[in-house]
């Protein structure tokens, strides 16, 4: 295996009162070490369920989870939890959302970094502390020395989020899962983030999977882009191809209907008709077709049967679940999508 | 065109914690100074970061908050210093819209209750009665008017924000102002709110105040934008000039800092790199407040606090401006 | 931090003296006539007249009340410069109606038994209550939890006094363990000291370890859903590190400063206890009191408890400003 992470036919199921919720449906991707996944998806998509199955944290709950996760080689869903604890944090590291709320208020920023240390090195109290420090320093931390001994409350939301990036960092693991850690910060502090992202990975060589929303993000930071919707992968590719020569409905939608600072704002944005689907009682066939605008194309095709991620043209990287015929595909794009980017 | 709201130093402090027990409590400088107006049927955008003051602006011009010092004039009244109870016949035509759609609906309430409630509250009875003006603003916002009996839990955050709106719009309102209305949305829904906000803006003649900390909205719905930045307006200009030739430095980086969702963006593009963090706003840097961030920081900047003058097509506050 | 030490210890001083106002002026707005309450058995009115003339009664209330309080810092002196002057000295509470006996000297005598029994029920109530609670939410849902809070509900819908004088039917009639529950100073004999306050113990620790119980598990279970437990697993905590350093440190706050008041108002005498047992602490006193209507012994005893309460609460406040960072550094 020359990927870091591997996940095969991934499927997470949670039971509920009022049903089955399907969060995850056979997902297949890999990454490599040194290289950036952006995982694009709204809520509902099932891209924060499949971020906390790679870290093995559905264990201890009712969740149903198959399918097979490789991490260095190691098979997450088979192993006992106290295989995988050995592996959380010093193989693969999570940077959550909100830094208030995923940091402990009773505890310093360094000894919450200091604990992240000590669970996988064997050295003093003092040693851990030094590491706590110099991690600080690492991520942009002013006065690391002083700041070291602050509460979490006590640090902005930008700082909160390099220090969780400390912590994360600090045991040097391989793969780093950040689950959309620029979303709770203005705009100035997200450039700052991601600049400290990148600049990180190309120094400790991590494996990076940035979950987001946002598109223009995971322009920025992102090798390979996987597109989710309704749990299942409807579209993979380097960041070019999905960006830039998008091949799935749901891609073009969001691509044309976000405000950007290119588009013209006098014309109304084109927006996705409908809403996000039910997970317990999905559609029938493809789970987009209710909001897709291209469905009938396909005669029934499109209500009856789920479609296979497939790449775009043999041999490409470029995969896409959708049963749109190919010339119509292209033809669509270039008439429908490409004047309104 | 008539004006419709004028703020002339609007200032808003708040009481924070005590360091000791005889001193005074600490004052949160929330927004300081504030001077702008807005026409009948426009949308005007506030944008700005966190702690820059425009949502508590929002809430002093639909006077939630009762203004520290300066005046607001709406609609030919001065509204800052009134008592609740004399702002009433006011509310009816200066209503809100918030951001959070889970949360600012009642969960016991039903649809129908709570579009209904601006009418009961303001003990207007529309033609034809509540029931059919409530089912005509669920049309009008792209609900089905079926669902008048319906509870919030069983919408979507895209519906629920649709609801809020209709609610907004009860009672024909001059004035709207719209705080974060798509934020807390799911990216595929909030082109669909804008795109709905904008309609209505144009159909019925509305003037909007718009609340986003996201550049992109804002400038698909506002005509004119202000920036802010810790309590002050830094610039305020057509929407148009403002987005191709930004004249103060914090609008610039903020410009730069929006990313693209287009890979090749990146290289082109110049990104101006902001160091450190929005300063406390509880001891505000003295002089011009962004001068801790800004590259063309000079010694004037500190002593001398720039005022909102006119340049060009657009109003500053910067001793240098761009 | 020392300001705000400052500002309470002031509130609280404020607080007792509106209480003693309070308690002083209800008793003398009641109809009972408290020469006559002094008087007793064996009344004659000249005996009433000596009696109200020494305790001052017929001083305007504002008077009395600044002698009182004057006497609890400094002392008091009845009839100075007669052959019958009476010397109280500082704390002077007064002289109880039923005993004679200086109302100071009551409570300093009733003080250990009531003491006794707090801290040794407080020390197993909070025993079973923590563990039980611990238990119960690291295994939820499981049949211990469930039996552990089946127990905890019909502990705490039992009155104390059903309990006690059950258990008391057991241990002391039925099996002859234990001794009639008493009072005997532990300097005197530890065992009889143990032996004679475990009814009291257990009877108090049942019905409050079951509140605890539930407190600790709610709490735990609660923070155990927090986003920094979450991290916590991500960082790959142990198990045990995970509901000790996390979940136990995030619930034990509010545990803390339920437990101070808890205290504080038993410290004031856990008054239906020792009633049922008849041990002779502050509670009995209390209660013996307002049924004979012995106006100073009430007095003192409302302000003794009064007193524990604030104290409690103040070092409440204190161990809540240490456990949370975000009110210390404010």
């Amino acid at each position: 295996m020359s990927s870091f992470l591997e996940v095969k036919n991934l499927s997470v199921n949670f039971k509920t009162d009022d049903g089955v919720v399907k969060a995850v449906d056979k997902l297949s991707f890999s990454l490599e070490k040194g290289k950036s996944l952006g995982i694009v998806g709204e809520s509902g998509s099932g891209k924060s369920v499949t971020s906390l199955a790679i870290l093995g944290l559905h264990k201890a709950t009712s969740a149903d989870v198959s399918g097979e996760i490789y991490v260095g080689g190691v098979e997450i869903n088979s192993s006992s939890e106290a295989q995988v604890r050995k592996l959380r944090g010093k193989e693969m590291a999570m940077i959550f959302q909100d830094s208030l709320t995923s940091l402990n208020p009773f505890y310093t920023i360094g000894d919450q970094i200091s604990e992240a240390y000590l669970v996988h090195n064997k050295v003093s109290n003092s040693q851990a502390k030094l590491k706590a420090i110099s991690m600080l320093d690492r991520v942009g931390i002013p006065e690391p020395q002083k700041r070291v001994d602050d509460y979490p409350h006590q640090f902005s939301g930008g700082m909160r989020q390099r220090a969780m990036i400390a912590m994360a960092l600090s045991c040097n693991p391989n793969l780093i899962i950040a689950d959309e850690p620029t979303t709770a910060l203005d705009v100035t502090v997200q450039a700052q983030i991601l600049e400290l992202l990148k600049d990180l990975q190309k120094d400790f060589g991590t494996a990076i999977i940035l979950i987001t929303h946002d598109l223009g993000v995971v322009a920025e930071i992102a090798d390979d882009v996987l597109l989710m919707y309704a749990g299942k992968a409807v579209e993979y590719g380097s960041v070019r191809d999905v960006l830039k020569i998008p091949q799935h409905p749901y891609g073009w939608g969001l691509l044309t209907s976000i405000p950007r600072l290119s588009s013209d704002p006098k014309k109304p944005l084109s927006a996705i008709s409908g809403t996000p689907p039910s997970l317990i009682s999905p559609p029938s066939g493809c789970a987009f077709h209710p909001r897709c605008p291209y469905a009938s194309s396909t005669g029934s095709a499109c209500i009856e049967k789920v479609p296979d991620l497939l790449p775009i043209s043999p041999n490409s990287k470029h995969l896409v679940r959708c049963h749109m015929d190919a010339g119509l595909r292209v033809e669509n794009f270039n008439s429908q999508v490409v004047p309104r980017l | 065109m008539t004006t419709i709201l004028k703020v002339s130093g609007l200032t808003k402090h708040f009481n924070g914690n005590r360091k000791g027990f005889f001193s005074k409590p600490e004052v949160v400088h929330a927004v300081d100074d504030l001077n702008f107006e807005i026409k009948a049927g426009e949308a005007l955008g506030l944008v700005g970061e966190s702690g820059c003051g425009k949502s508590t602006t929002g809430r002093l011009i639909t006077r939630l908050l009762t203004p520290t010092s300066g005046q607001i004039e709406f609609d030919g009244n001065e509204i800052s210093n009134l008592t609740n109870n004399q702002l009433k016949p006011i509310r009816t035509q200066l209503q809100m819209i918030f951001q959070d759609p889970y949360s600012s609906l009642n969960p016991r309430h039903t649809v129908g209750t709570i579009v209904a409630t601006p009418f009961k509250i303001a003990g207007i009875e529309p033609e034809g009665g509540v029931k059919k003006r409530v089912q005509e603003l669920l049309e009008i916002v792209g609900l089905n008017p079926e669902h008048y009996n319906r509870y919030p839990h069983e919408f979507s955050g895209g519906q629920r924000q649709r609801i809020g709106i209709a609610r907004a719009l009860a009672l024909r309102p001059k004035l709207i102002v719209a705080d974060e209305p798509v934020s807390a949305l799911d990216v595929s829904i909030q082109a669909q709110i804008i795109n709905l906000l904008k309609g209505l803006q144009q159909d019925f003649g509305l003037t909007f105040v718009f609340i986003a900390h996201d550049l992109a909205v804002v400038r698909h719905f506002a005509q004119r934008v202000a920036v802010m930045y810790l309590g002050n307006i830094v610039e305020i200009a057509e929407r148009d000039t403002l987005y191709s030739t930004p004249k103060h430095p914090y609008t610039k980086a903020l410009l730069s800092a929006v990313p693209e969702a287009d890979p090749d963006a990146m290289g082109s593009r110049n990104r101006i790199k902001l160091e450190g963090d929005v300063p406390n706003p509880i001891n505000p840097p003295s002089g011009c407040r962004f001068r801790t961030r800004c590259w063309k920081a000079q010694p004037i900047c500190a002593t001398s606090k720039p005022e909102l003058l006119q340049i060009g097509a657009s109003k500053v506050a910067c001793h240098f401006p761009e | 931090m020392f300001k705000y030490l400052i500002r309470r210890v002031l509130v609280g001083g404020f607080v007792l003296a509106i209480v003693s106002a309070i308690v002083f002026g209800i008793f003398y707005i009641l109809p009972a006539d408290p020469a006559r309450l002094a008087c007793g058995k064996a009344c004659t009115p000249e005996l009433m007249d000596r009696i109200r003339t020494t305790l001052e009664l017929d001083q305007p209330l504002p008077v009395q009340y600044g002698r009182f309080i004057k006497g609890i810092f400094v002392g008091r002196t009845y009839l100075p410069g007669s052959e019958a002057e009476l010397n109280c000295a500082a704390p002077c509470l007064g002289y109880s109606y039923q005993t004679d006996q200086p109302v100071t000297t009551l409570l300093k005598d009733r003080l250990p038994a009531t003491l006794s029994i707090a801290f040794g029920a407080s020390i197993l109530w909070l025993l079973i209550g923590l563990s039980s609670g611990i238990v119960s939410a690291l295994r939820r849902g499981t049949m211990i939890d469930k039996f552990s809070q089946g127990v905890a509900l019909g502990a705490a819908s039992l009155q104390i006094y059903f309990v006690g004088l059950i258990l008391q039917f057991i241990f002391v009639d039925k099996l002859q363990i234990l001794p009639m529950p008493g009072y005997t100073s532990p300097f005197d004999s530890l065992s009889e000291w143990a032996k004679q306050m475990a009814l009291p113990w257990i009877t108090l620790a049942f019905l409050l370890s079951a509140i605890y119980s539930r407190l600790t598990r709610a709490g735990m279970l609660e923070v155990m859903s927090e986003d920094y437990v979450r991290t916590a697993r991500a960082k790959g905590l142990s198990a045990r590190a995970i509901n000790t350093k996390h979940v136990l440190r995030g619930a034990i706050t509010p545990i803390v400063t339920v437990f101070g008041l808890d205290l504080g108002v038993l410290l004031g005498g856990a008054v239906i206890t020792e009633y049922v047992f008849n041990i002779p602490g502050l509670g009995k006193l209390s209660t013996d009191a307002v049924a004979n209507v012995d106006i100073p012994v009430v007095t003192g005893t409302v302000l003794f408890s009064a007193f524990f309460v604030i104290l409690a609460n103040l070092i409440v406040d204190l161990i809540y400003s240490a456990l949370d960072p975000k009110v210390r550094l404010a």
